[in-house]
């Protein structure tokens, strides 16, 4: 049994464990990657950044002494995820060079393309869709999106709870998004 | 390019999700059970690719350039383009309701559901956004549900609709709100308001909450009130008053209206006439011998000036009269003359309502 091994063995970089804690580090990679590269992202909003740390985060278990020992694992993963982006964005230097290391060479093949900027038709669109929507709703998601107001500010400017700003801007943003779904579907705008 | 097709524009239940979720993910202090939450919700890839394009859309408007921001913040405190009706025809799959509610066992349901609500958000945030409208301060919005009922919402309203095979239900969680239901007598019509639960097959009616205050009036058909109440336990007795379970419902008719004060366990059924209660809708609001309190938050909902009130006798006054949404930013000033309070305007727009000194 791995555990009794990890337990009797003091070398923290014992080639069982450790290889034993790479294999389940990529099947955690290869379940979750993707996920968690979305929940980065919500977090971060920066691409580069939210790869950055999600590598860190992998690192971090494979640096942990036997994976067995963490009784869920993807919890563990996410969490650690999730505080890395805290101090991320308390600190928001600009980001370190992404290491080479090989592991990650092997496994980070999906990189994906920079996200392109919205063509000027999608955005008179976008500013037509929030025309629609009442006067609070789009001024909360104004102020959140190209103000960087916080929901909280939002909320005491608007004299109303964070969770109703939040419902706010999350229904202009799925408004936007549906009709530029719908847009794009039909005539191809560019 | 033509007309964009209104119901293939509106948001799926997915992309509303997907919304909700990028908002509760941004939090610092987002707890592990969300997150848990949120991975079983992305297990759907379809709801994971929701989700990304959400979040895609959301980091390009971030990201525009200086130029295109100001073009969008010149939206900011413009005037909603008008929209004689706002139709929103989402389909609500709520697989909430379709566990076979009785009519009988619907009310308790909402009941039970109204109690749970808050707690919902965070348990369930997937599925309380299945329909939520509001209406900002000043506002008056109308909407077509589902089901082509229709439903006025006065200024700062929210309501919620979750929709089943077996019941419509809609919780009104702020303001006031004018229903016109569509008849389906398979389907009863359920509003939930601050404790108290309307049973409707079709008919018109109108709920309002005011400071802690529940007035339900019927304007045509009749519906059915009951009230719950949470069980308060007083420290040191060995008594538990209210048990959460709804009461016997009380059948209100036309020309009718059920008040639920706040302090008191039952319905006060009396006669009242509808076209007053519902004039808020031609922009004039209507009271016979109603609490002030309640009168000022509604005012509140429509005026630009906020009434604050620093002595709590003021809303134990009643008030008598009708209030034009015209003149209603100067309401309370003509308070000063028929009430002995006095009203000081604040620096920063509010105006302020307290007792008059008495006389030496």
């Amino acid at each position: 049994m791995t555990d009794n091994n990890a337990r009797d063995s003091p070398l923290k970089g014992s080639p069982d464990v450790a290889d034993d804690n790479a294999a389940k580090v990529k099947r955690l990679f290869d379940d979750h990657n993707r996920t968690l590269l979305s929940f980065l992202r919500a977090r971060l909003h920066n691409e580069a950044e939210a790869r950055d740390v999600a590598q860190e985060a992998y690192v971090r278990l494979l640096e942990l002494d036997n994976l067995n020992v963490i009784g869920f694992q993807r919890a563990y993963l996410f969490r650690i995820a999730a505080n890395l982006a805290v101090d991320r964005l308390r600190h928001r230097t600009t980001h370190e060079a992404v290491s080479s290391d090989k592991f990650f060479d092997a496994i980070c093949d999906d990189r994906s393309p920079e996200r392109e900027a919205m063509a000027g038709q999608e955005l008179a669109l976008m500013r037509n869709v929030l025309l629609e929507l009442p006067e609070k709703c789009r001024n909360a998601f104004l102020w959140h999106v190209f103000e960087g107001q916080s929901t909280v500010q939002i909320g005491s400017r608007l004299h109303m709870s964070d969770r109703m700003v939040r419902i706010y801007i999350a229904q202009a943003l799925a408004l936007c998004r549906a009709r530029l779904d719908n847009a794009q579907s039909g005539v191809r705008l560019r | 390019m033509s007309e964009f097709n209104l119901s293939a524009a509106a948001p799926t239940e997915c992309t509303r999700d997907a919304s909700q979720w990028l908002m509760r993910l941004q939090e610092e202090d987002v707890s592990e059970a969300d997150i848990a939450e949120w991975l079983k919700w992305c297990a759907d890839v379809e709801n994971l690719k929701a989700f990304d394009d959400v979040q895609r859309l959301y980091d390009q408007l971030r990201a525009v350039e200086p130029a295109e921001r100001d073009k969008f913040m010149h939206l900011a405190n413009v005037a909603q383009r008008p929209v004689s009706v706002r139709v929103r025809l989402a389909e609500y799959v709520t697989r909430l309701f379709d566990m076979g509610v009785s009519r009988v066992a619907a009310p308790i349901v909402a009941v039970l559901l109204s109690v749970a609500a808050g707690a919902w958000w965070y348990f369930a945030p997937t599925s309380i956004d299945a329909g939520d409208y509001v209406a900002a301060r000043g506002d008056q919005e109308m909407l077509t549900l589902a089901d082509q009922s229709h439903v006025t919402l006065g200024g700062e309203t929210e309501v919620s609709s979750h929709f089943s095979a077996r019941v419509r239900l809609v919780e009104l969680r702020k303001g006031e709100a004018f229903f016109e239901v569509r008849h389906d007598s398979a389907r009863p019509f359920v509003v939930t308001a601050n404790g108290i639960t309307v049973t409707a097959v079709g008919t018109k009616f109108n709920v309002r909450r005011a400071d802690n205050r529940t007035v339900v009036v019927v304007a045509e058909g009749a519906v059915d009130v009951s009230t719950s109440e949470p069980p308060v336990v007083q420290p040191g007795v060995e008594n538990v008053i209210g048990d959460g379970s709804p009461s016997t419902p009380v059948r209100v008719r036309a020309g009718q209206q059920a008040v639920r004060e706040p302090g008191h366990r039952g319905l006060i059924v009396s006669d009242i006439d509808p076209l007053a209660a519902t004039a808020w809708r031609e922009g004039r609001l209507a009271y016979i011998m109603e609490p002030l309190g309640s009168v000022i938050e509604d005012v509140n909902r429509y005026a630009s000036r906020r009434i604050v009130v620093s002595d709590p006798r003021v809303n134990e006054m009643t008030f008598t009269g009708t209030i034009f949404r015209d003149h209603i930013d100067n309401w309370a000033m003509t308070l000063v003359g028929a009430f002995p309070i006095v009203a000081v305007p604040s620096p920063d727009g509010s105006v302020q309502l307290s007792m008059r000194p008495a006389a030496r």
